[in-house]
């Protein structure tokens, strides 16, 4: 009859929930031509491709690819969950001499290992920008200004105009009490906000604008100083969100278009909710 | 056909004319709260209680102890995906949050000090003697999370030599378990030990939550699994004077229906123990003396795994948390003259947190830590007149110390939103307060009594709020090692009714003021894209107006009817916590609170079966601080019945939610919808 007692109180897991498996992770770099698998010298601001193929090694699944520059920036922080992964990562030659790239696997147990690539600065291939300096969007209830933009011809428009020119529309505006202000673009699957059937969710044509603001920490003076792309591609990512939420004044976000251009976002000033006004700043590649 | 209608109105018949029921005294006249720290009679009370007895707790539809308060006027219990939830909500009288109800098993705290929550999977109900629930604020003697009110869980006394019974249960959703309950006594003249032991397990594989259109391939089943033991051991002295040992042990793992790579999906799994030593004694027929000393150890371990909408962001962490909770409680009380009792009492009780978020998709990991001790010294009179005026004055003082406060981050990421590594110390911080309560009954005749009464509630801050920055269902918590107690004064007025010898009526009226109240509220930013940073804030004042009213009619001997239905208008009225989202709350409603609530029960005991049927209405309710979204108004019957043959064999079958309705709630779940329990059992 004290089976079941016994068997409660035999039932103790506080142990964490920790296999033996010990088995480090293997990490491999690809060698094929299009990849850099050793040490280079490279232009600043010019783009090399590295090929990783990593194996759980018959231990526990690999969780987290990271690359990280210098010590200090992270170019790549990747969550995943399988027992093998390849991927192939794109890296842009910064202004510093030497560039240190860390590549570091990790498993479901933490346990990891790493690869280095060095790459020295052999002159510079930064490209000129497009520089919007003030651009002024409307709330979703706001009746003077328009609440959507393009960032080919640097318009805005109001939602019946933005319906008829679907195709170049990369980003919107609006409030909501949850989410805040916060910019998006029309894939981001804005229901509810926008009324009528020219509402976003109604389109036939979405571009989807990816935001980051996960691995960025841009003084604004850099923002502002900034009269190439090698800020922009500094502060490339992998991991973005669709929705640029929260917004305030002095934030800078980094973007990325349907088309692959990544460009930065300044707030400059954020006014009201549904009826008011958000002013930005965009530096974008050409 | 008039053949059968002439059975089963014979049957009928039979039912009601059953002889050898127990009859209830369901005015609970002469029945003993010590949830009052005085042994005091219900009748002399001047507050309005409620007790759910040990028949009650026999014939209510129930799969857990806290169903058992549906049938409470004014408590609100949250158990939205049933027998899967990973726990439940209990509040009570229009505030929100579980810790500002305070729970006691035996006359000692469940509410922990790590975040003030209850696991009422822990209790198991057959093991329960009665609850008692006293409404209203109550830290004049208990200091500490009695602001809306107290909940004492009374374990059972075994009464015969030895008694037992082995159960086997089978339940929807692919659900089985069992139970076994060993007791006995060899009391002679009052003296001698007693003792039980209660074990259970219990294993679902539950149902998938996410509404239908919203489901992919990501969803699984809330599957559970869950044991507990429960075990006390006494030695009664005298009439006067025992000495008991309870101790409590429970552990669970339960998916919270997510399962994209992992074996197990996300999941939680917790285990506790318990144990209470318990002294009272009966001085020269003078002092009663009680003495309570508790140690509570909590430990859970999630593990949680998501993937966004797109399908390229996964994410793999783990909480690692345990807390500790110890405690004495003293308290004494004596008769002087006929009609004044006097109670003197010290408390002392000491909680710690340790935490640790360990993310496996990225580099974070966040440690959190922190303790609080409290002090406190009570008195309280209970004066009575002429047996006609019962006047209870108490004032209770408390001091709670925060300190060896934490947190310590490592290479965090976008997952936690830290710029960078560090460790920060939290100041040590102390708070004060004086709870006053005041109260007068007056019995106007045999049939009617009213009462008044004024008091005041003091709540500290849980150490998760002021240590914590983690993922929450709301978004991400930011540690407020700032946050200040709250305090709540109640006014209330109430009275009962007993028109006829078979029906009592009791209703009350009350009107509590909030101060400093700790609520949530959103920063403006936004950790990983995603997630709104939220932070428990001293917002200001609120106010909190309602009623309760309540019927019991016993129809005949075997059947009683209860009903009662709840008002509560919880209102923000002054905002201070405004920020650079420009959010203001003031003059929203508090978030989970329903407006309204109803309950009707239908219950009957007799030799062929013992039957009892509920309806459970709950109001609309709003989601969030903001009040941008509600939960809609939703009802469920319920049905129990319940037989025994020649004391040896038991069955029992539990229906919840007859009709199916089905409903969403806070965290966007479906609600398990119909669901049965059918318990066969041996008696030894």
């Amino acid at each position: 009859m004290f089976f079941m007692l016994v068997c409660s109180l035999q039932f103790t897991s506080c142990s964490k929930e920790e296999s033996t498996n010990n088995n480090i992770p293997a990490l491999q770099l690809k060698t094929n031509g299009i990849y850099t698998s050793a040490d280079t010298a490279i232009a600043e601001g010019s783009q090399i491709t590295i090929g990783l193929k990593a194996f759980a090694n018959q231990g526990e699944n690999l969780c987290n690819l990271l690359v990280i520059s210098n010590d200090s920036v992270r170019l790549l922080d990747y969550g995943f969950n399988a027992s093998v992964i390849d991927k192939d990562v794109l890296i842009n030659k910064n202004s510093d001499s030497i560039q240190k790239l860390d590549f570091i696997i990790r498993n479901t147990k933490g346990l990891s290992t790493s690869l280095q690539i060095v790459l020295t600065k052999n002159g510079s291939a930064y490209k000129p920008i497009i520089y919007y300096p003030e651009i002024t969007l409307g709330g979703q209830s706001n009746l003077i200004v328009g609440s959507f933009y393009s960032l080919g011809n640097g318009l805005v428009y109001n939602q019946n105009d933005a319906f008829q020119n679907q195709s170049l529309i990369n980003l919107l505006y609006f409030y909501h009490t949850l989410e805040f202000n916060t910019l998006a673009s029309p894939g981001a699957n804005v229901i509810g906000i926008y009324l009528g059937a020219n509402a976003p969710e109604f389109w036939t044509l979405k571009n989807t604008t990816y935001f980051s603001r996960n691995t960025i920490n841009i003084p604004t003076s850099s923002f502002d100083n900034a009269s190439n792309d090698s800020l922009i591609i500094a502060n490339t990512f992998i991991n973005g969100g669709r929705k640029a939420k929260g917004l305030t004044s002095g934030q800078i976000w980094a973007f990325q278009t349907e088309n692959n251009k990544f460009g930065l976002i300044k707030i400059l000033e954020v006014n009201g909710q549904e009826s008011g006004t958000v002013k930005i700043a965009v530096k974008m590649q050409q | 056909m008039i053949k059968r209608l002439i059975i089963v109105l014979f049957l009928l018949v039979r039912i009601v004319n059953a002889q050898d029921t127990i009859s209830k005294n369901i005015f609970l006249k002469d029945v003993i709260i010590i949830s009052t720290r005085s042994n005091s009679k219900i009748e002399s009370i001047p507050a309005s209680i409620d007790v759910v007895s040990k028949e009650d707790i026999e014939n209510y539809p129930s799969t857990n102890l806290d169903n058992l308060l549906q049938s409470v006027a004014n408590v609100y219990v949250n158990r939205s995906w049933g027998i899967f939830s990973k726990n439940s909500s209990v509040t009570m009288r229009g505030m929100d949050g579980t810790n500002r109800v305070l729970v006691l098993y035996n006359g000692v705290p469940l509410n922990k000090t790590s975040g003030g929550g209850i696991n009422w999977y822990a209790i198991q109900p057959e093991t329960v003697e009665k609850i008692e629930v006293v409404k209203g604020s109550n830290s004049a003697l208990y200091g500490n999370n009695a602001m809306s009110g107290i909940i004492n869980i009374v374990s059972q006394i075994p009464k015969e030599k030895f008694k037992g019974n082995l159960n086997l249960l089978y339940g929807g959703y692919q659900t089985f378990g069992s139970r076994i309950n060993l007791s006995g006594n060899n009391l002679k003249n009052k003296k001698g030990w007693y003792w039980y032991a209660n074990g259970f397990w219990r294993k679902g594989e539950g149902y998938i939550m996410t509404p239908p259109e919203l489901r992919d391939s990501n969803d699984c089943k809330l599957g559970m699994q869950e044991y507990s033991t429960d075990l006390q051991l006494g030695y009664q002295f005298n009439n006067n004077s025992s000495l008991s040992f309870n101790y409590n042990y429970y552990a669970d793992k339960r998916s919270d229906g997510t399962k994209i790579y992992e074996k197990d999906g996300s999941y939680l799994k917790t285990y506790s123990n318990m144990g209470i030593i318990s002294y009272h004694n009966l001085f020269a027929n003078q002092i009663l003396f009680n003495a309570k000393a508790f140690y509570h150890y909590d430990y859970f371990w999630q593990h949680t795994e998501k993937l966004n909408e797109t399908g390229d962001t996964y994410k793999l962490y783990d909480t690692d948390q345990s807390s500790n909770d110890l405690g004495l409680w003293l308290n004494a009380t004596k008769n002087i003259g006929k009609f004044n009792k006097f109670t003197v009492g010290i408390d002392l009780k000491q909680g710690n947190m340790d935490a640790t978020d360990i993310y496996r998709s990225s580099t974070d990991m966040v440690q959190r830590k922190g303790n609080i001790s409290f002090v406190a010294g009570f008195l309280q009179d209970e004066i009575s007149v002429k047996g006609k005026w019962n006047f209870v004055a108490a004032l209770r003082y408390d001091y709670a110390r925060f300190n060896s406060g934490c947190i310590v981050v490592e290479n965090p990421s976008y997952n936690t939103g830290f710029a960078r590594s560090f460790t920060e110390d939290y100041p040590s911080d102390k708070w004060m307060s004086l709870s006053p309560k005041i109260s007068a009954k007056y019995l106007i005749n045999n049939k009617v009594d009213v009462y008044i009464s004024a008091s005041k509630g003091f709540m500290p801050a849980t150490l998760d709020d002021m240590c914590s920055s983690r993922k929450i269902n709301k978004g991400f918590k930011l540690a407020n090692p700032q946050l200040k107690p709250e305090y709540v004064t109640t006014y209330e007025a109430g009275s009962n009714y007993k028109p006829l010898n078979n029906l009592l009526l009791e209703s009350s009226i009350y009107f509590s003021q909030g101060k400093d109240f700790q609520y949530f509220v959103a920063t403006g930013e936004v950790v990983d894209n995603t997630s709104i940073v939220l932070k428990r804030e001293n917002i200001g004042d609120v106010n909190i107006k309602g009623f309760e009213l309540s019927a019991k009619y016993q129809l005949i001997k075997n059947i009683i009817l209860k009903a009662n239905y709840t008002y509560n208008h919880s209102e923000i009225i002054k905002f201070n916590a405004l920020n650079e989202t420009g959010v203001n709350l003031k003059g929203k409603h508090i978030a989970e609170i329903p407006e309204h609530q109803l309950f009707v029960g239908l219950f009957l005991r007799n030799k062929i079966v013992n039957s009892g049927i509920t309806f459970n209405y709950v109001g609309e309710q709003w989601t969030d601080e903001q009040n941008s979204a509600i939960i809609n108004d939703h009802f469920t019957i319920d049905l129990n019945l319940s037989r025994e043959w020649n004391k040896k064999i038991t069955i029992a079958f539990d229906l919840q939610n007859i009709l199916d309705n089905e409903f969403i709630d806070k965290k966007g779940g479906l609600s398990p919808g119909r669901y049965f329990e059918l318990e066969v059992g041996i008696r030894f």
